[in-house]
């Protein structure tokens, strides 16, 4: 096994900070290795900057009961029973095609559009990504960077599941993350060519994926310092990028950018024209933004697949979603309907201290095996 | 209906076939119920049984910071005794009690404490002789199903100070859930349940244990002096287990302040100062409830024992090191964290009492016919002095003591307070300790 | 009718007043004896010694009789450690009450468990004739098969008796024989027979005046040195025939023993005890500023020194020094978490255990660089050089460093000290200051600075406080700049494997060794160690096959056990 060693800076809190010597020869180049714990979509809400609000869970069943044709008594009784802890009503058969009734999550465009509120205010994390500033862009008040590009926040941002502060994760992110902790194989995230931490003008970042899932430590929390076993799949083989630090902060230059990931989370991470930027935190772990454009029927589909049950206890309106990603797409239009097919995103990604274990290319699977 | 014939009535004896065997069903001779005056009496008209027990914690309290303002009847107390305040009237302070070492050498962190529960000045390599709680246990705890229970709430198990006759010691339990797995598991017998099937296999276990005892019993010939002591000792052990079996086959009279707790799970492990509080607390409402349910009458209760490696989360010197590194607050005129964490040890004394005063019984509580005995290691555990080590009662073992006062005794031997609660438990003790803590003076001014 | 050979020379006596006077002469025979003086009558021996089973070893015999799926429903009291090691203490410690209900626990439960159905036919030799009736025949043939086997000997008539005679009672009160049976054996595991190692001597007739364990004892000593259990079938057999007590056959058990990989349990026994690895289990760590320290890797801590010590003395028959010096281990990807280096998951699995080297430059040498010294020795937040240096004096050096005094004057520790020092080797340098405690101090601190570039979990740190660690130190004399330095130092140190034969011999007999077995042990013994190339098996072999190790001489201290 040919493994790149790690040396970390790991300073501990408290009355004694102690560090780690990096390498003894300070011409070498360091390698920094690390595991992701969790990622969500980079978000900047502020209390009642979605006006309306969106329905909750009550206001979605009864809207759906009501497609369904329901009288008042009918979704009172309904409502009622779910207050006391009933089964929530199954309202998936709710949409109308042709005058047949039909399952709304696998035709959303057989409901009419509930015009969900999106996001109106011009903060927002992510990437400048068609270098142009256009009135739905943002300002990215972490960088200062204007014209940047991320509709999928305007299209979450007023749905309860993904709703949070500045680098927080919303409870949706966090529970998909927590429940697959164990069984996900992890993301690793390989920076190799470090010479100063502070600034370098040349190093690279490769984003790729783990044959192990990550572990839990005494607080419950990801394990630091683990080795994991990179997985060569041909898929992230092309995440490899070239970036630079300046004054601590690293930036990467354009790239495509894919991750498998287990559905309930996200049906992938698939960006095209991605760029990334990450810090390194005193406590040793990397925290950033990888931001591109992505397909968004993926991102539909994994809302959608939660069906009835996700739809209410999650309060997200599945095919109002639909509409708002139609309508807030942004880029890599459809040749023949002109309806942009790619929407401007951005993800955080959280991350500890790793090593990684490169097998042999002797050993690597190619796809047809 | 007269006393005597329900006295009569409630003498009843069943005689029953169990299996082929008779098997008596007969109630204890201490039978309880409430007199006229609505206090919990015994059918003899006798006041209910005496309890006693150790406890201990380590490092001492800070001199200046626990004692009450003045001598005499406790109005206030100290602020690392703040949390005993609402115990105020059910407790004594004591100031001014020393071990006299007399020219033998001590051992940090130990003689101290073992000095009041053996009357001994003792180091770690001399051979420790029966405690006060195993030499009470033998004097009171005879007719119960277990003779005392020991705890430990540090996990210190192999540093409770308790021992048997022979230098035998007895280490606490560390887990509250096994402690409950063994007071109220499936052996346990609730004197208040209506039905009462005595298990057959319950004289299979007594036909066993006799069998144990009579085929090894030749044994003790075989062996030279000190190993015969330990072998007496396991026959002691066995015959307490048989004493057990034999229980399991009488109904017990009910006890209306019996109630079983519901299980316990571990709060975690470790010397985490909230893990060490959960844990101790635990063990004092399985204690309260075995006591209220006559299972015992003596225990002892361990809080942290030795030198304490109690620890706040996230600061990285314990309980120990911070009483020899922590400098002196200047405002405070003490080491402040150690003063927390010695609060923090009274906090849990509080929750033993709570727990105790919990179980009503009439118009008085458990605790106010318990005596329990409060330890330390050191005066200032800072210099490991062993002048004016702080020591703790609480209850007056049926009136038989005078509770609510702080006593300051002129540099006197910690061993005063042992003999006067052995006095007070009705104990046929005269003198007690040995040596330079030998003592024949209870402590008058609590003395009954 | 079997009765063993401890029985043989009192069935020939069959008056009570001839077995007094024949005790008498024998008494006489040996105070004269002790008069006469030295060497022969003395003999290197010690005296024979009751001990209780540790946990481990109670296990083990339960899984050898019955096998691994049997369950242990009972809990054990935490084992006593005296003079550094649990077997010595297991001489010392006592059944309180608690513990013999736990005990009493434990039997019902494997009696009842071996009794059932499913594992009947695989214990009970006989089928009763009536189920619901008693069998006192079959009773008495599964009784003294199972009872052989738990009590390290044959049962004698009487104790057998009384066994079947319970089984019966039970079986009358129960309508069941398979339960009757099941307390019958609960009855064998309550008792002292089993739960204590009662070692039984008889006068040797190959040194007059002096004793020698029974054979039965002897198999007994021999098996839980070597394997760590109770003896095997071939070794009870060697033990009724007489076998052991001629050296052909004593060689011949010792050989089989050695060569077997039960031996890897024996020395794993030994070196948990000795490393005091038993303190894991109340050891806990302050997770706000270790968190990757938990239970899954405390364990894998441990483990990773015993395999390190297994593959070098046991697999690889290396010398025992070497142990100090070198940086070939086991790892698994999870432990080496706690030591922040990389370790390539062996078949993709975090927990599987894979030959690992430690750097040249990462400053690792030897087993008390590894986490399980490091991490057992230290404080939950903080790393303690002074009891780092303590242990490793008392655990490989056989020394005893005293307690701390009890009259400790801080007044020279004062506040502005306090606030001036910024490394724990400052602020220990007053301790090696001041008369009262640089005694003590000047021993441990010098050797326990030395492994501060470990924290206390035995992850590695460079700098404390901004400075960078000096880990420069002193041993009798001997100084070094680094824990690979203070390695070398032990390697070389005589005390080592002198302190290594003491401690295993020790172990072996359940006592400190007596006066005459000091002297063989520092001098004869100890060049034979050295001649053999520090090897442990060879010590091992001289141990099991030595006189002494089987010679019983009774002193006024020592309990001393005779035969009937």
């Amino acid at each position: 096994m040919r493994i790149r060693e790690a040396i970390a800076f790991v300073a501990v809190g408290g009355a004694t900070a102690l560090s780690m010597v990096p390498a003894q020869n300070a011409v070498a180049s360091e390698t920094r290795q690390y595991a992701v714990y969790l990622s969500y979509p980079a978000m900047s809400n502020e209390e009642g900057d979605c006006k309306p609000s969106n329905p909750d869970s009550i206001g979605i069943l009864r809207e759906g009961l009501r497609l369904q044709g329901k009288s008042s008594a009918e979704i009172e009784q309904a409502v009622d029973g779910v207050q006391r802890g009933d089964k929530r009503p199954d309202i998936s058969m709710r949409g109308k095609l042709e005058g047949k009734t039909v399952d709304a999550y696998l035709y959303p465009f057989s409901v009419p559009d509930s015009q969900l509120s999106l996001v109106q205010g011009h903060v927002g994390i992510g990437f400048n990504l068609d270098g142009k500033d256009k009135p739905e862009d943002f300002v990215d008040p972490l960088t200062g960077e204007r014209g940047v590009d991320n509709q999928l926040f305007r299209v979450l941002g007023c749905s309860r599941p993904w709703r949070a502060k500045i680098g927080e994760a919303g409870p949706y992110q966090l529970g998909k993350w927590e429940q697959t902790f164990e069984s996900a194989p992890a993301w690793l995230i390989d920076i190799s060519g470090i010479d100063s931490a502070e600034n370098d003008d040349d190093v690279e970042v490769r984003v790729l994926l783990a044959k192990q899932p990550l572990a839990r430590n005494a607080l419950g929390t990801a394990l630091a310092y683990l080795t994991f076993t990179a997985d060569p799949i041909t898929r992230t083989a092309g995440n490899v990028v070239h970036g630079s630090i300046k004054n601590g902060r690293l930036t990467t230059g354009k790239f495509d950018f894919y991750l498998p990931s287990e559905p309930q989370k996200q049906a992938e991470y698939g960006l095209r024209d991605a760029r990334m930027r990450f810090e390194f935190l005193p406590d040793g772990r990397l925290k950033g933004i990888v931001g591109g454009y992505q397909d968004w029927r993926p991102l539909y589909i994994t809302l959608a697949l939660r069906r009835s049950v996700g739809e209410q206890s999650g309060s997200y309106d599945t095919p109002g979603h639909y509409y708002a990603f139609r309508k807030l797409a942004d880029a890599y239009p459809d040749p023949k309907t002109g309806q942009n097919m790619y929407i401007s995103s951005a993800y955080y990604l959280e991350a500890v201290p790793a090593f990684i274990a490169y097998p042999e290319p002797s050993q690597q699977l190619t796809r047809a095996q | 209906m007269t006393t005597a014939a329900k006295l009569a009535s409630r003498r009843r004896v069943l005689k029953g076939m169990l299996a082929g065997s008779a098997v008596t069903v007969g109630l204890p001779f201490l039978d309880c119920f409430l007199n006229e005056n609505g206090t919990a009496v015994a059918a003899t008209g006798q006041s209910l049984p005496s309890i006693y027990g150790s406890w201990s914690w380590s490092l001492g309290l800070n001199p200046g910071q626990w004692e009450p303002p003045t001598v005499g009847k406790i109005t206030r107390m100290g602020r690392e005794t703040a949390a005993l305040e609402r115990f105020k009237d059910k407790i004594n302070l004591y100031g001014g009690l020393s071990v006299f070492t007399a020219g033998k050498s001590p051992s940090v962190h130990y003689t101290g404490v073992h000095a009041p529960l053996t009357g001994q000045v003792l180091s770690t390599i001399d051979p420790v002789p029966a405690s006060i709680d195993t030499i009470i246990a033998d004097h009171i705890g005879a007719s119960t199903r277990f003779r005392s229970l020991q705890m430990v709430a540090d996990g210190n198990a192999r540093l409770t100070p308790s021992y048997r006759p022979g230098g035998i010691q007895q280490p606490g339990e560390i887990s509250p859930a096994a402690m409950y797995a063994r007071v109220f598991g499936p052996e346990f017998i609730d004197p208040n349940s209506a039905n009462f099937k005595p298990d057959p296999r319950t004289m299979a276990r007594q036909s066993v244990l006799s069998a144990v005892r009579y085929q090894s019993k030749s044994l003790e010939k075989l062996l030279g002096a000190s190993d015969r002591a330990r072998l007496d000792e396991y026959f002691t052990s066995l015959r307490q287990l048989e004493q057990q079996v034999d229980l399991q086959l009488q109904k017990p009279a009910p006890l209306p302040t019996c109630s079983p707790p519901e299980p316990v799970a571990d709060p975690g492990s470790g010397k985490e100062v909230e893990v060490v509080v959960a844990t101790h607390k635990l063990h004092a409402k399985i204690a309260a409830h075995a006591l209220a349910c006559d299972q015992t009458r003596v225990f002892n209760l361990a809080y942290t024992c030795g030198a304490s490696g109690v620890y706040v989360k996230g600061d990285p010197q314990s309980h120990h090191v911070l009483t020899h590194e922590e400098p002196v607050d200047s405002e405070l005129g003490c080491q402040r964290r150690v003063a927390y964490l010695n609060m923090r040890s009274m906090g849990a004394f509080a929750d033993l009492l709570e727990a105790l005063s919990a179980v009503r019984e009439g118009d008085k509580t458990l605790l106010d016919r318990a005596l329990i005995l409060g330890v330390t290691d050191h005066g200032y555990a800072r210099a490991h002095t062993l002048d004016a080590i702080p020591m703790i009662t609480a209850g007056s073992a049926n009136g038989r003591m005078k509770t609510g006062l702080y006593v300051v005794a002129n540099r006197d031997p910690v061993t005063r307070l042992s003999l006067t609660v052995q006095q007070a438990l009705g104990l046929p003790v005269g003198t007690w300790g040995v040596e330079s803590m030998q003592t024949s003076k209870a402590i008058s001014e609590v003395a009954v | 009718m079997t009765s063993g050979p401890h029985m043989m020379s009192w069935s020939r006596v069959s008056k009570r007043w001839g077995r007094a006077v024949v005790f008498a002469s024998l008494s006489a025979v040996m105070a004269v004896a002790q008069l006469i003086g030295p060497a022969e009558a003395q003999g290197v021996g010690g005296g024979a010694t009751v001990r209780l089973l540790t946990q481990d070893e109670y296990r083990n015999v339960i899984a050898d009789v019955f096998g691994t799926d049997i369950k242990l429903a009972g809990r054990f009291e935490p084992d006593l450690r005296v003079n550094g090691l649990i077997a010595v203490g297991a001489g010392k410690a006592g059944v309180t009450g608690s513990a013999l209900e736990q005990y009493d626990n434990m039997a019902r439960a494997i009696g009842s468990e071996v009794t059932d159905e499913r594992h009947r036919v695989l214990f009970v030799p006989c089928a009763p004739k009536s189920i619901h009736d008693p069998d006192p025949a079959c009773a008495k043939r599964f009784l003294a098969e199972m009872g052989e086997l738990l009590f390290r000997r044959p049962l004698m008539d009487d104790e057998l008796a009384y066994f079947v005679d319970s089984a019966t009672q039970t079986t009358t009160h129960t309508g069941d024989f398979y339960t009757g049976l099941g307390f019958g054996l609960a009855g064998i595991l309550s008792s002292p027979q089993f739960l204590f190692r009662l070692e039984v001597s008889e006068e040797d007739p190959a040194h007059p005046g002096l004793r020698r364990l029974t054979a039965y004892s002897k198999a007994e000593r021999l098996s839980f040195l070597l394997w760590n259990s109770g003896p095997d079938q071939a070794l009870l057999a060697a033990a009724k025939s007489g076998a052991l007590h001629t050296k052909k056959g004593l060689d011949e058990q010792v050989e089989r023993m050695l060569a077997s990989p039960r031996l890897e349990n024996g020395v794993r026994a030994f070196f948990t005890d000795m490393l005091e690895f038993d303190q894991f289990d109340t050891l806990g760590k302050d997770t706000t500023l270790y968190p990757n320290y938990t239970a899954e890797v405390a364990e894998q801590a441990k483990e990773q020194t015993l395999r390190t010590i297994v593959n070098l003395l046991v697999r690889d028959r290396g010398d025992y020094r070497d142990l100090f010096t070198t940086r070939k281990s086991e790892m698994t990807a999870r432990l080496g978490s706690l030591y922040r280096v990389p370790v390539s998951p062996r078949d993709g699995v975090i927990d599987a255990w894979t030959p690992y080297e430690f750097a040249p430059d990462s400053g690792h040498a030897g087993i008390i660089t590894h986490a399980s010294f490091l991490a057992l020795h230290s404080h939950p937040g903080q790393t303690s050089p002074t009891i780092r240096g303590k242990a490793l004096r008392e655990v490989f050096l056989c020394q005893k460093v005293p307690d701390p005094p009890a009259t400790v004057d801080f007044s020279r520790f004062n506040e502005a000290t306090a606030a001036r020092t910024k490394t724990v080797r400052e602020r220990l340098q007053m301790h090696s200051e001041s008369p009262v405690c640089a005694g003590c101090h000047r021993i441990t601190d010098p050797v326990g600075l030395t492994l501060e570039k470990f924290d206390t979990v035995g992850g590695f740190r460079a700098i404390e406080n901004g400075t960078p660690i000096d880990t420069s130190g002193e041993m009798n004399g001997v100084k070094y700049e680094d824990p690979v330095g203070l390695g070398a130092a032990l390697h070389d140190n005589k005390s080592v494997p002198s302190c290594l034969v003491s401690r295993l011999y020790s172990y072996g007999v359940g006592r400190p060794p007596a006066a005459e077995e000091s002297k063989w042990l520092s001098g004869e013994l100890a060049n034979q160690f050295a001649a053999d190339r520090y090897r442990l098996p060879a010590l091992l072999r001289r141990i099991a096959t030595s006189d002494a190790f089987y010679q019983i001489v009774p002193t006024a201290l020592s309990a001393s056990v005779s035969s009937k």
